[in-house]
């Protein structure tokens, strides 16, 4: 019930049209990072422990990319740019683990090759409607709490409130959600799955 | 002690700062969950492309947290509660918000239209329901006149833009007016908040108390008038 008066499916599909018309995916590199750094800055602040390590990472994402430009066969900029991100996310562990103050990455063993050889990751194939469509077939008690998550981005502690649940049930339906979701989406699109 | 199941919380934020330190270590060894976070990063792409997220980050920069703005509406909502109940009092023809110019009026008009046939809805007189109900599949068909610039948002519960006229699918200008028919396909409250404006109005890019404060600032008119659709 809850899914359902959130999201009708009429409404949803012509937001979706409204927000993929007005921002298509632009091919000029400034206007990709432009695009994309929004993005970027929130997945590095899921990540990293504080703001200068944010900026740096974002940073380094930006200048690796504009060191190789985008490749031909990239077509989901965002997603070419996550991985890259990723990966100069490890590294710089990796890096910070050997020295004790951090340092600015050069072209170090581990990320020189990277960028010709980054394989556009399968997420490109699947849209927020196949999430969407996914999550229709997941059982409403992980599917609530994912929702009110992903779309309403709300806290552990605030979907507690609102379902009445303790803060780590709904930690453990909400990793139960993602796990059900892969699944389906690797089922559907043949995804490699999580090891 | 840090494991594999952290993953989900730290990626949520939602671990104290020791523990997702122990978490950032435990990532450094465990090729598993480097690969998983990767997998949770890309779903984040494909998330943000959600018209929820479209619509909340278009201005990230000025938006405050998710919470901060609900604590905006606590704050908002009685001022605009109190903006409302002043001008009824006064006995005005319809309620006007912004900036204090008389001269500059927003006439609005709001027909539900159920299978075919046309019913006037909330008039503008004093006194009268400024709400209206209708069911799903009616066309709403509301006409906005006044001052140079004209907008028409049609809001879902409050939080959902569904459509923004001048642009928006089903809008068209009539002399000195713009007008937007929409067929309501949800069960729920909608919105519609017609604007004037001397200035050019913004397009929509947020929940809608927070658009709200941001018409206001700038001293355009605006009216809002409800439809429970059932």
């Amino acid at each position: 019930v809850l899914t359902a008066r959130r999201f009708p499916r009429k409404l949803l599909r012509e937001r979706i049209e409204q927000v993929e018309v007005a921002q298509p995916e632009p091919k000029n590199l400034e206007d990709v990072l432009e695009d994309a750094e929004p993005t970027l800055r929130r997945l590095a602040q899921r990540m990293c422990a504080d703001s200068s390590d944010v900026h740096d990472l974002v940073q380094d994402t930006f200048e690796r990319a504009c060191r190789h430009g985008i490749p031909q066969e990239i077509h989901c900029t965002r997603a070419w740019l996550t991985t890259i991100m990723h990966r100069l996310y490890l590294d710089r562990r990796r890096a910070a683990a050997r020295h004790p103050r951090p340092q600015v990455l050069g072209d170090g063993p581990g990320i020189a090759s990277f960028e010709q050889g980054v394989p556009e990751p399968q997420w490109k194939r699947i849209t927020i409607e196949d999430i969407h469509q996914s999550l229709a077939q997941i059982e409403p008690v992980y599917r609530d709490v994912y929702v009110l998550h992903a779309f309403e981005e709300l806290s552990y502690e605030e979907i507690a409130r609102r379902l009445s649940i303790g803060r780590i049930t709904v930690g453990t339906r909400l990793s139960r959600a993602r796990k059900r979701l892969r699944e389906l989406l690797v089922q559907r699109f043949g995804l490699e799955d999580e090891p | 002690m840090t494991s594999c199941a952290d993953l989900d919380p730290f990626f949520d934020r939602e671990l104290s700062k020791e523990a997702a330190a122990d978490f950032r270590e435990h990532l450094d060894g465990c090729s598993r969950c480097q690969v998983a976070l990767h997998g949770r990063m890309q779903e984040e792409v494909v998330l943000e492309k959600s018209p929820e997220r479209a619509v909340q980050h278009r201005s990230a920069g000025a938006r405050p947290a998710p919470r901060a703005r609900r604590h905006m509406l606590t704050y908002l909502a009685p001022i605009l509660a109190a903006a409302a109940a002043v001008a009824i009092w006064f006995g005005t023809k319809s309620v006007r918000f912004g900036a204090a110019r008389p001269s500059s009026p927003t006439d609005v008009a709001l027909e539900i239209e159920r299978r075919g046939v046309a019913m006037r809805s909330g008039a503008g007189a004093a006194g009268e329901p400024r709400g209206s109900v209708a069911q799903v599949g009616d066309v709403l068909r509301s006409t906005v006149r006044g001052e140079d610039h004209r907008a028409i948002w049609v809001y879902f519960e409050d939080r959902d833009l569904v459509t923004a006229c001048p642009d928006g699918s089903g809008c068209s200008k009539v002399s000195g007016g713009l007008t937007l028919e929409l067929r309501v396909s949800a069960s729920g409250r909608y919105s519609i908040i017609a604007i004037s404006s001397a200035q050019p109005i913004l397009t929509p890019h947020g929940p809608l108390d927070v658009m709200l404060g941001s018409i206001a600032a700038v001293g355009a008119h605006f009216e809002i008038r409800h439809v429970d659709v059932n």
